[in-house]
């Protein structure tokens, strides 16, 4: 490979000298050239032959071999010049190949970084699926060797076995304490990689479903929920499953925040700047001690969950190119804002 | 008297499924090899059959689809980790029935095998407990 960019001295030659009509004729064109001289000439020096031994052989025959000497000789040196010159430009042209390969070459070592950094989102999509399994997999064994105890407890004296089954069911809750931490923390990962999938997202229908698939666990644990969806939305494409967790993050922490006899409120328009749709979801509890710490994983001040539910809001946000907002409501409660920007179409 | 098949490749799991399963009166068999499984299958009829699915070996969909042809009304149950994975509708569209996540909830796994089970039941004379 060239280390250098200097021209040989044929090619700045070729580059000065020659008229651009000629240079446009490309390498191709130049090598034509060569040969076209020199049978020209050759033609030429022919006639004069012809010529002089026809219409003036007084001249005598020296005189002629040395005039298409001469033609000859020049019809040469023109299809040397010629040839200099086509040679200057494949070399040119090599020369441009070779810048040509060595952008090429950049490319694809960027595209192999790109390639890798893929590889690893998904390597640690893989990892996180593989740590969930091989947690999942003993809680499982765990959490069956505990209901085996509850069920032989009764073989068991009467102090020995209330014994065993407040055990049997302690190691059964945190079991499935456990499982949830496992679950969340694997939906969190998966929504830092694999790929997003981009179709219109029929935001109203999205929310009625986590709505639904909530109510009956609101209503048991006296929450209201109250709805607002905009009829006139602007189009979002995005992804479906990940839109429909957050939301199910979204409505999970209001409820937690309400409480019994508290309220959640739900609302979906176009956002202040016409430039997307907001979720709103909002509650009447006691707010966020600390806003800006709102969307940090693991931040909770819930006793349970793992506190990465807000987390997974914002990394679909950031997924969509949208955004989520947590503050606290001036009449109390607190309120996250999920922003998705619109699809202007390609 | 019904009997059970559970295939997977952590012997606790298996075991302790076993037991409790014995205790609610069906007579079950577990096993941690899948390819002991496939011969196993085909030597004896079994009404349910739960099965793993990321097990060495044979993978655990091979087990559904032999199960499912070994015997074409037997209940068959997945018990995996990766509860949403390709491999579960895959092994669903093998013949499998239901999917459950691990860890599981022994209630839940019961009732449903008591479900399927309850159609073909023949109806038990009154001297005896049914299930």
């Amino acid at each position: 490979m060239h280390s250098s960019l200097s021209l040989p001295p044929v090619t700045a030659l070729a580059r000065r000298s020659v008229p651009r009509a000629l240079r446009k004729l490309g390498r191709w064109g130049a090598l034509a050239w060569g040969p076209t001289l020199l049978v020209a000439a050759l033609v030429a020096a022919a006639l004069m032959l012809v010529v002089e031994l026809v219409v003036a052989p007084a001249l005598g025959v020296a005189v002629t071999v040395r005039a298409a000497t001469l033609v000859i000789g020049g019809a040469v040196a023109a299809a040397a010049v010629a040839a200099r010159l086509a040679g200057g430009l494949v070399l040119s042209a090599h020369l441009e190949a070779e810048a040509g390969r060595r952008r090429l070459a950049q490319r694809a070592e960027q595209l192999e970084r790109d390639a890798q950094r893929v590889e690893r989102g998904l390597g640690l999509e893989a990892l996180s699926r593989l740590l969930a399994h091989e947690l999942r997999a003993p809680l499982h064994a765990l959490s069956l060797d505990a209901t085996v105890l509850e069920r032989i407890a009764p073989d068991c004296d009467p102090v020995a076995q209330q014994q065993i089954r407040t055990l049997a069911a302690a190691m059964r809750g945190e079991t499935e304490q456990l499982a949830r931490l496992v679950d969340e923390y694997l939906a969190y990962a998966q929504t830092e990689s694999g790929p997003l999938a981009g179709a219109p997202l029929e935001l109203a229908r999205i929310v009625d479903e986590t709505i639904l698939a909530h109510a009956a666990r609101l209503s048991s644990c006296g929450v209201d929920v109250e709805l607002r969806i905009d009829p006139e939305l602007p189009r979002v494409t995005g992804d479906r499953p990940r839109v429909l967790l957050a939301l199910h993050h979204l409505i999970e922490n209001a409820a937690d925040a309400a409480g019994p006899g508290g309220r959640i409120d739900l609302s979906v328009g176009a956002s202040a700047d016409g430039r997307g749709v907001d979720l709103v979801v909002g509650d009447d509890g006691p707010g966020f001690a600390e806003p800006s710490a709102a969307f940090r994983p693991f931040y909770s001040t819930k006793g349970e969950g793992a506190g990465l539910g807000l987390a997974i809001v914002r990394e679909v946000a950031r997924a969509h190119a949208g955004s989520a907002e947590a503050r606290n409501r001036a009449d109390g409660g607190a309120e996250v804002r999920l922003h998705l920007p619109e699809d202007r179409g390609p | 008297m019904t009997a059970i098949l559970i295939v997977d490749d952590d012997p606790g799991a298996v075991g302790a499924l076993v037991t409790l399963l014995q205790l609610d009166g069906y007579r079950a068999v577990g096993l941690t090899d899948p390819k002991a499984a496939l011969a196993r299958l085909e030597r004896e009829r079994f009404d349910v059959v739960i099965t793993d699915l990321e097990m060495p070996g044979v993978h655990g969909v091979d087990v559904a689809r032999a199960a499912r042809l070994a015997n074409p009304e037997a209940a068959i149950l997945v018990v995996t980790a990766y509860d949403r994975s390709a491999a579960s509708a895959r092994a669903l569209a093998v013949g499998a029935q239901r999917v459950f996540g691990k860890p599981l909830h022994y209630e839940e796994l019961r009732a449903e095998v008591e479900r399927r089970l309850r159609p073909s039941l023949v109806p038990a004379p009154l001297d005896e407990e049914a299930g």
